[in-house]
């Protein structure tokens, strides 16, 4: 959203004044101060979304992280957070919670959701999920009631399994909330699946961590994508939007990147307002399939440049961007279309936006072959993170989805353009006369056909 | 390092919004702060715990002396410091970055500091741009939450410094965090 200074001592009156009220009027007093106005409904809104979820936000001062170390990959914002949720008041929830879910072990919270808290949990073979949390309270005192629940059974009622999307393995209700286990994100640090033991210094595998650490090869980039492009083209085939494409809802699980956080999943047709993240949105604000591909592609911009939008969504020219296997003057391309401002002109769905990347490939080459020891490659020498997230996107390309016998070709050699050999050539030059050779053949039989009736 | 009478004057032509009196103060608090920080943190070492406050507190004492007594140098001397200390965390947290990235160029030589801040760098950066944001759009709160986060003052000091009335302070300091929080949660 953009920052409208004329308008903000209105919306900075409103938020004060519906803060006032009890929560069941708010909305209805926002929605009388606002009246039709659009912007100002969002802008108040969204505050007050984040209001509600802000507790604890920075109330522990930026120095005080010098006062407590050991944890060094927490971060500000998460380090308040932990300090808040392993309080006195902390434990007496997940003591309550415990009580209304049954058959999971929560441990600790690992992240926060719009209107929920995701816990790690481990259910009773000791198999570790991660389980949001949400408070039917709060979507009712927003207004948003029960929006989460929808895209829930939208998402599990039409979507298949797929390796790309994250996967949901059990939905549960308790008193004034609900909840819902989900695949959990592989460890940060370790870089490994949880299986055994929960790591103490776990921190979920997000795409958004990944980054942190600097931008990625551009091949892997455009790999990542294309898997997650995979997962989308399945959403999408269901008929179904995600809204809500972002580096911190694309989580690396089990060996795979996935779409995760389906919170704002909806049918393609439904019109909803102020959901998504203002970053990742089109600046049209259609919120259908477009947007997603909109996302994604800002999504591989982000990879290749972490965040130098000084030409978005061109590819800066400041930016030594080099690659074996992809035509970079296409991907240029291929973003500006893929993100472009007009929805009509952005790619209509994720089957037309995977191909189009696919397009930006060398034809011919058998990819994806990294060779991932080669040092060389990798987005930045000191950052194991990103060749974790690497090796396993690429792992799993090499042993997945190329089925074919290809051979590994090391990064530091030419992409080898696939030649046939000498007996597939002459196969083919024979099947190529004799297709040529039909017309004439059809043309003499009739000819002939012809002659005997006459005679 | 001029005098603590010195000091006392600036800060009275800082008050008055004096911004050359502010850029001659600025760089006198912030290298006492990094150097008593220094000092605190091998006291940190040995077990014992940081407070921003305390510290702030210190360099105030050191500056300008036990006996200056007037509360508005106190709070002004604060909202000073809480300047110098987002650049200390900036600048580190861009030197951190720096060197991550292998260029080894750090902004700031904080090598005491080093081993024990390990904050995510990249986190006080987008904290930090946030609020450059926020203060184009409301200059009350941005002051508000550097005194806070930066300071680690309490709402009652801030209130103190910025001449405004607890609630009002309360009321800001809610708004800026949900700008905050709705800003930083998306990157």
């Amino acid at each position: 959203m953009v920052v409208d200074r004329s308008r903000w001592a209105e919306v900075k009156r409103i938020f004060h004044e519906a803060l006032e009220q009890t929560p069941e009027f708010r909305a209805s007093f926002i929605l009388a101060q606002c009246g039709d106005d659009a912007y100002l409904m969002n802008e108040v809104h969204s505050l007050l979304a984040a209001y509600l979820q802000s507790d604890g936000f920075l109330e522990k001062p930026a120095f005080a992280a010098w006062s407590s170390p050991s944890d060094g990959d927490v971060s500000v914002v998460d380090r308040t957070r932990t300090m808040d949720l392993n309080s006195e008041s902390a434990i007496r929830v997940a003591g309550a919670l415990a009580d209304l879910i049954p058959d999971y072990e929560l441990m600790r919270v690992c992240g926060h959701g719009a209107f929920g808290k995701v816990w790690i949990a481990r259910d009773r073979v000791g198999v570790y999920r991660a389980l949001k949390v949400i408070e039917l309270g709060k979507l009712t005192e927003l207004g948003i009631t029960h929006r989460e629940i929808r895209a829930l059974q939208q998402y599990c009622q039409h979507v298949p399994l797929h390796p790309n999307l994250v996967q949901i393995f059990h939905i549960g209700q308790g008193e004034n909330m609900f909840y819902y286990t989900m695949e959990l994100a592989d460890d940060a640090v370790t870089r490994l699946p949880v299986r055994k033991e929960l790591p103490g210094s776990y921190i979920p595998m997000t795409l958004r961590r990944v980054l942190r650490a600097g931008r990625l090869n551009v091949d892997v980039a455009v790999e990542i994508t294309l898997h997650l492009l995979k997962g989308l083209e399945c959403l999408h085939q269901a008929g179904l939007v995600h809204r809500d494409i972002k580096p911190a809802n694309i989580i690396f699980a089990n060996r795979e990147v996935k779409l995760a956080d389906v919170s704002l999943v909806d049918m393609t047709r439904t019109q909803m307002s102020q959901v998504g993240t203002p970053q990742y949105m089109p600046p049209d604000e259609q919120m259908d399939a477009t947007a997603d591909t909109y996302a994604l592609g800002k999504v591989l911009h982000e990879m290749i440049t972490n965040k130098n939008m000084t030409s978005f969504p061109r590819l800066p020219e400041e930016l030594p961007i080099s690659s074996t296997q992809l035509d970079i003057g296409k991907l240029d391309s291929f973003l500006v279309k893929a993100c472009g401002p007009n929805a009509k002109a952005r790619y209509p769905s994720a089957t037309e936006m995977r191909s189009a990347l696919l397009r930006c490939r060398f034809p011919l080459i058998d990819a994806p072959l990294l060779e991932l020891a080669n040092e060389e490659m990798l987005p930045s020498p000191d950052d194991s993170l990103a060749l974790a997230a690497l090796q396993r996107v690429v792992g799993d390309a090499d042993g997945g989805t190329v089925g074919s016998k290809t051979t590994a070709v090391s990064i530091k050699s030419v992409p080898q353009i696939r030649s046939a050999t000498p007996g597939e050539r002459m196969v083919w030059a024979v099947v190529d006369r004799i297709i040529r050779l039909v017309p004439w053949l059809v043309i003499l039989v009739l000819g002939l056909y012809l002659i005997r009736r006459l005679t | 390092m001029p005098g603590s009478s010195v000091i006392g004057e600036l800060l009275r032509k800082v008050r008055e919004g004096d911004q050359q009196a502010l850029a001659q103060l600025l760089p006198v608090v912030y290298d006492e702060l990094r150097a008593i920080a220094a000092r605190y943190l091998q006291r940190e070492r040995a077990g014992h715990t940081l407070q921003t406050t305390a510290l702030v507190h210190e360099v105030f004492i050191k500056l300008v002396g036990q006996t200056e007594a007037r509360w508005q140098n106190r709070a002004q001397f604060f909202a000073v410091a809480a300047q110098a200390m987002r650049r200390i965390l900036v600048d580190y947290a861009r030197g951190h970055q720096a060197a991550k990235r292998g260029g080894g160029k750090k902004a700031v030589s904080l090598d005491d500091v080093s081993t024990v801040f390990e904050t995510d760098s990249a986190d006080v950066i987008a904290i930090d741009q946030a609020l450059q944001k926020l203060a184009e759009l409301d200059p009350l709160q941005s002051r508000i939450v550097e005194l806070r986060f930066f300071a680690g003052m309490t709402n009652e000091e801030v209130a103190q410094a910025l001449g405004h009335s607890l609630s009002t302070i309360k009321r800001e300091w809610g708004l800026a965090r949900a700008w905050l929080h709705r800003e930083l949660q998306h990157l």
